[in-house]
């Protein structure tokens, strides 16, 4: 109150010498935005990591421990074999003979095949260059890579790939990470449509592709040393990713944010 | 990939121009905080006792509506996860008060005092909605009621 009734006064208070405007103001913190930004983000990303190197794992070692017949209830509940039927003309059957006797060499040259699925192989129509596989083990050559194949060696390589997915039980695994990690995610409560949660949903998918470029070595691994073992050289393996860099001519640096490695680095690894 | 580039670049651009803002806008508000020293003078008690007499009692109110950045709002959102101090949101609430006391302030420029000031704030946008896009908007109120005395 005497401050008060001093201000009032106004011609005995010389406010020149009372001015004191607070130069430092201490409602806002010293912390800079940039620094709190990436304290921040780099927590963030390293919880994310974090919850899907768990989720690797954990399905790692429930998936590998997991015995065939739990995993064909699983494939006979997943499966969805939607290929479109497509008549196969005489050269198709051909083909298609030829590859179910490779498939023969290829079980006996790893026996442990034996025991798994008859591998029923197909054609589909499209152009692309692939061969897929279905969780029920169906295996799908498309129309392109059979036109391209020239050499049975060739054709081994190809197919001891995608047999080494089902052999790994890489579908079930990434579905199974993925099961995991997007609990994981929705628990947290981030909200949809918050930037959180976009920023998650970008880490999971590099992670995605990450994790798929793992397993695609691992089956490129497989399947030279089964053509290696049956023909003796890993001839017909250089020579498919040849073929391969050939028809995509993309640059380096998009493999990075591909399913697949590029031919380059596959021929660089199976080739030690 | 393309949402990330996205994102940096949104980044990069509301930060630089958000920073400007922000440093501007500090500026502005203490200059005429300076210019304003003198008169009137902002009492928050209820009483006030002089032997002046009253010319005038007014009721006067600054207000500002106040909104973060993308940037502001990124690293909230990240902060709102781990919790803790709002950094980034502390610099807009000092800029809203303060703005809003100068703006009543100027608003009673012939007065000799402010009392009774009092100072509100409210959220604008709803915060119960989680599905829309969550916008930090806050409004800020100071009120008081300005004594002018005859001179």
């Amino acid at each position: 109150m005497e401050l008060l009734s001093l201000m009032n006064d106004e011609e005995n208070y010389n406010f020149e010498t009372q001015i004191n405007i607070i130069e430092d103001n201490v409602n806002v913190s010293k912390t800079s935005d940039i620094k709190e930004f990436f304290i921040l983000t780099t927590g963030f990303i390293m919880l994310a990591c974090g919850i899907f190197f768990v989720s690797d794992v954990a399905m790692q070692i429930f998936i590998n421990n997991m015995s065939y017949q739990t995993q064909v209830k699983i494939e006979n509940f997943l499966n969805s074999n939607n290929e479109t039927t497509y008549k196969y003309n005489e050269i198709d059957q051909k083909e298609i003979n030829k590859l179910n006797e490779i498939k023969k060499e290829i079980i006996i040259a790893d026996p442990q095949l034996k025991n798994l699925k008859d591998f029923k192989i197909g054609i589909s129509k499209e152009e692309e260059l692939n061969a897929y596989i279905y969780p029920n083990g169906d295996i799908y050559f498309t129309k392109g890579i059979i036109k391209e194949l020239k050499t049975d060696d060739q054709k081994t390589f190809v197919l001891a790939h995608e047999i080494a997915h089902y052999k790994h039980r890489d579908h079930l695994k990434t579905i199974g990470r993925s099961i995991l990690a997007l609990t994981t995610i929705n628990l947290m409560g981030l909200g949809e449509s918050q930037i959180t949660t976009k920023i998650m949903y970008s880490i999971y998918d590099i992670n995605n592709l990450q994790y798929s470029q793992k397993q695609e070595i691992a089956a490129d691994l497989y399947a030279n040393n089964l053509v290696k073992k049956i023909y003796g050289t890993n001839k017909g393996a250089i020579d498919f990713f040849k073929l391969i860099e050939k028809k995509q001519n993309l640059p380096e640096f998009i493999h990075y944010f591909s399913t697949h490695p590029s031919p380059a680095k596959r021929i660089q690894l199976i080739s030690e | 990939m393309g949402d990330i580039i996205l994102i940096l670049l949104l980044l990069g651009i509301t930060y630089a121009t958000g920073s400007i803002l922000e440093k501007n806008h500090f500026k502005n508000i203490k200059q005429r905080e300076i210019a304003l020293v003198k008169k009137p003078v902002v009492s928050f008690g209820k009483k006030l006792t002089t032997d002046k007499k009253v010319k005038k009692v007014e009721f006067v109110t600054g207000e500002v509506v106040i909104s973060g950045d993308y940037f502001k709002t990124f690293v909230s959102s990240f902060r709102n996860f781990f919790g803790g101090r709002m950094v980034s949101f502390e610099s807009l609430m000092d800029r809203a008060r303060r703005e809003a006391i100068l703006r009543m302030r100027e608003k009673a420029k012939n007065a000799n005092i402010i009392v009774n000031t009092r100072l509100e704030s409210t959220m604008l946008n709803n915060c119960d909605d989680t599905s829309n896009n969550q916008l930090p908007q806050v409004a800020v109120i100071a009120y008081g009621t300005a004594i002018t005395y005859e001179r």
